[in-house]
């Protein structure tokens, strides 16, 4: 008998539990027995939804809602008893707590992916950025060091990285097992060396760049820039093990990401009445990497006679606050 | 590198464990030192305060510092026993002493010079302090503060007797002291001391009871902003605000500060400067209320000479091939030097401190101003290449701390005096010598008008070779901040013969 349409059911995790096969139009689906695709959902009506073939246009069902409590959810959208609506191919719906995905014969197919290919350049991807990273890190000890220095102040330290990076990719590792099933290591190695190398390289140009330019700001928000990019490398590592919920946790993350930023901003003004932590830039490059033209001592200075002014009125901000609190 | 050290005598507390606690609830200024043995020769101001609990052992250790009275000693220390007092700082609600010091009559009617720093507790805070005194017959009083001379440690106080009070402060006498009183007379200024003339310190060590010291006038301590007699004989704490007297029984300066680094190293305030604020405050009425209005007087009159006489005076160079570093003339600042070991391998340097004499002026427990520092670092990266140099330059430039962060402020919780300093920072260029110059400026919260600057320099010429150099000014105007930033800053340069 021809197959028609394939009625897969999904767990919670979007893997298909067990698949039905239709030969014939329409499909019922709920608890009742006598429904062709029959579900184990408490939160399922006996007889929940009705598949039927779209009669004209591309591939697709009309799906018909039963006579249900809880209705059936298609994207945002929630179905009321009687309601129907039209579904493309492999579009996906829920009844109860149950995830359902139809698949139409004749509907086009992604192509295949290729499998050790892929596997083997992302590999390599991954054991050049770890070198990368030892390298990076060997070459920041090696400006700490004294001429000379033996092996014995690099190796401890390197292979300190080398087990914080495995530590922290394997736990999450376990949070994929957790969610997905199975351990995944690599993706997880893979997104954390390209995040550090990025953290990095943009600490150290925006360094380098405040003192070519002259432009103390770039040095003082790398702070903040590291905290941005430390959230979006958590972010990357929740939406491996929740793959669906990819924008949730992104929304998640930066909102969090902009709590902590407020409030170490916040506790900087509390502190120091500025936004940022860093008083001055101090990173001193080569003087071959400096592009911005000196100025004659006059003019730096005319720069901080505005400062009087708030310095004053901050004195006295002070003093007030001082004596509200001992009040 | 500075630190601080705790100023506690060298005669027992300075190993009494508690001695950090002690430090916070007694007047005990900060002592900043050099990161040199040698360097420890600055005066500390304050004999200060004893240290209020006393362990037997603490007693037991004591070396022996006090010898035998001579003749003259026994004379001079009877005759002016019933004229010395113990100034204590006492807190306000309770009869717990914050402080103690001391202090010698000098107006029948019961005026008393003692130290400012003594005093400066409840001068500062007089909601949370009062002052009483003790005198050597055990009779006792309130004090009350008629006037005081921030810029040499010199306070003038009235002896109230018991019954009557300043505020709410009760005498714990048990007799009415006698008026008119015993006085100590000042030694005249046209009869100079001799060096090596043998003078007397009076007054009440840790608490324990009334003492003479016996010592040697030594002339006038080198490099002191202002005068401060050098007298080589010992000053424990609680004897701040006592007389020194000559072998008449005359008072030639107040004692004020030790060295606790040295042995029978000590300070005196010349008496002239008593002598002037006793006839300025004679008939002053008692300071009751904020006493900052007076205290920003005598500090911008303090920074205005100190700043005139510091531009007055050309910098020396400091001998750098390469570089002019503006280094300061002795005059009032001495400077210590120091470099790195010459077998490092690393990054080599020397580098000079140098400070003002005698710390500068008190307006908190541990806060000072009216003082000005210079220093800088001249280093040598050609061990070290240009990547490795550049790296170890850019850490020491960013070594370095201001003002209001002070950890030992932070440490003690005690407020800062100044706002959080404000920056501006550039390239500048001196005669064609790139640097690297930041500016910072804080202002005082209670010493409206006063500043402290802060200046960082470091030179950008070189791919491994550069100086660092910093200059503070603590309290002054706005006008000698900018004058002195630009001073500093004009100091560097080429050297000649580059």
């Amino acid at each position: 008998m021809e197959r028609l349409a394939l009625i897969e059911v999904l767990d919670q995790d979007s893997r298909v539990v067990h698949a039905v096969p239709v030969t014939r139009w329409p499909v019922s689906v709920g608890r009742s027995l006598d429904c062709d695709v029959v579900l184990q959902d408490p939160y399922v009506a006996a007889h929940h939804v009705l598949l039927d073939t779209a009669a004209e246009g591309p591939p697709g069902v009309v799906l018909t809602a039963g006579a249900s409590v809880n209705g059936v959810q298609i994207g945002r959208r929630l179905l009321g008893p009687g309601a129907s609506v039209r579904l493309p191919a492999g579009s996906e719906f829920r009844a109860g707590l149950t995830a359902l995905r139809v698949r139409l014969a004749g509907e086009e197919l992604a192509a295949e992916r290729p499998l050790r290919h892929a596997e083997h350049m992302r590999l390599l991807g991954t054991a050049g950025a770890l070198a990368a990273l030892l390298l990076w890190i060997a070459g920041l000890l090696w400006l700490e060091n004294v001429p000379g220095a033996g092996w014995d102040n690099y190796v401890p330290q390197l292979l300190g990285a080398l087990f914080a990076v495995a530590a922290w990719s394997s736990l999450w590792g376990l949070g994929s097992k957790l969610f997905q099933r199975h351990f995944r290591f690599l993706p997880h190695l893979h997104l954390l060396l390209g995040f550090v190398l990025a953290i990095l390289s943009v600490d150290a140009l925006l360094a380098l760049a405040s003192f070519a330019l002259s432009a103390p700001w770039l040095s003082h928000i790398r702070g903040w820039v590291r905290i941005v990019m430390i959230a979006a490398l958590l972010s990357a590592h929740v939406s491996l093990l929740l793959p669906n919920r990819r924008r949730a946790v992104a929304l998640a993350f930066a909102l969090l990401c902009l709590l902590v930023l407020s409030v170490d901003g916040a506790l900087t003004w509390r502190h120091h009445q500025r936004l940022f932590d860093e008083l001055y830039a101090a990173t001193l490059a080569p003087p071959a990497l400096r592009l911005a033209r000196t100025e004659p001592v006059g003019k730096l200075l005319d720069s901080l006679l505005p400062l009087r002014a708030s310095l004053e009125q901050r004195a006295r901000q002070d003093e007030a606050d001082d004596a509200t609190s001992e009040r | 590198m500075t630190f601080t050290r705790c100023l506690e005598p060298l005669t027992g507390p300075a190993r009494d464990p508690r001695c950090g606690r002690s430090s916070i609830v007694n007047q005990r200024p900060r002592l900043l030192l050099l990161g040199s043995a040698i360097a420890l020769a600055v005066a500390s101001p304050c004999a200060g305060a004893a240290a209020p609990q006393q362990s037997p052992s603490v007693e037991r250790d004591r070396p022996q510092v006090e010898a035998p009275l001579s003749p003259g000693a026994q004379r001079i220390f009877e005759a002016a026993r019933d004229k010395l007092l113990q100034v204590r700082t006492l807190l306000r609600e309770q009869d717990s002493q914050a402080s103690v010091g001391s202090g010698f009559i000098v107006d029948a009617d019961g005026l008393v010079i003692t130290n400012y720093h003594v005093v400066s507790q409840f001068a500062l805070q007089p909601q949370r302090y009062r002052l009483a005194y003790t005198r050597a017959g055990g009779s006792s009083g309130a004090l009350q503060l008629l006037a005081f001379d921030a810029a040499h440690d010199l306070a003038l106080v009235r002896m109230l007797p018991a019954g009557e009070s300043s505020g709410a402060v009760q005498g714990r006498g048990e007799a009415t002291p006698a008026r008119p009183f015993g006085v100590l007379h000042f030694r005249s200024r046209a009869l100079p001391l001799a060096n090596g003339e043998r003078i007397y310190s009076l007054g009440n060590p840790l608490d324990i009871g009334f003492a003479v010291h016996e010592g040697n006038y030594s002339g006038l301590m080198q490099r002191s902003f202002y005068p401060r007699i050098f007298f080589a004989g010992a000053l424990n704490p609680g004897t701040s605000g006592g007389p020194t007297l000559d072998r008449e029984g005359q008072v030639i300066g107040v004692n004020s500060a030790t060295q606790p680094a040295g042995q029978q190293v000590s300070f005196l305030v010349p008496a002239e400067f008593a002598e002037e604020l006793l006839q300025r405050g004679r008939t002053a009425s008692p300071i009751t209320g904020d006493v900052y209005p007076e205290l920003t007087r005598q500090l911008l009159a303090h920074q205005a000479l100190l700043v005139q006489r510091f531009l007055a005076l050309p910098w020396r160079g400091a001998g750098h091939p390469r570089y002019r570093i503006p280094v300061p003339q002795e005059d009032f600042m001495r400077c210590w030097g120091s470099s790195s070991r010459a077998e490092s391998k690393g990054l080599q340097f020397e580098r000079s401190d140098c400070e003002m004499e005698g710390g500068g002026i008190l307006v908190g427990a541990f806060q000072q101003t009216g003082r000005l520092s210079v220093r800088h670092e001249a280093y040598d990266g050609s061990r070290l290449g240009a990547l490795r140099f550049a790296q170890a330059y850019s850490n020491s430039f960013r070594n370095e701390r201001f003002g209001a962060g002070d950890f030992r402020n932070v440490l003690l919780g005690i407020g800062s005096a100044t706002t959080e300093p404000q920056c501006q920072e550039s390239f500048v260029d001196r005669e064609g010598l790139p640097l690297r110059a930041v500016v910072c400026l804080s202002a005082y919260r209670k010493l409206k008008g006063l500043f402290d600057l802060s200046v960082l320099v470091t030179t950008v010429d070189a791919n491994t070779q550069g100086v660092q150099g910093r200059f503070d000014a603590r309290g002054v105007d706005f006008d000698n901040t900018m004058r002195l930033a630009r001073y500093y800053l004009d100091g560097y340069g080429w050297n000649g013969s580059h």
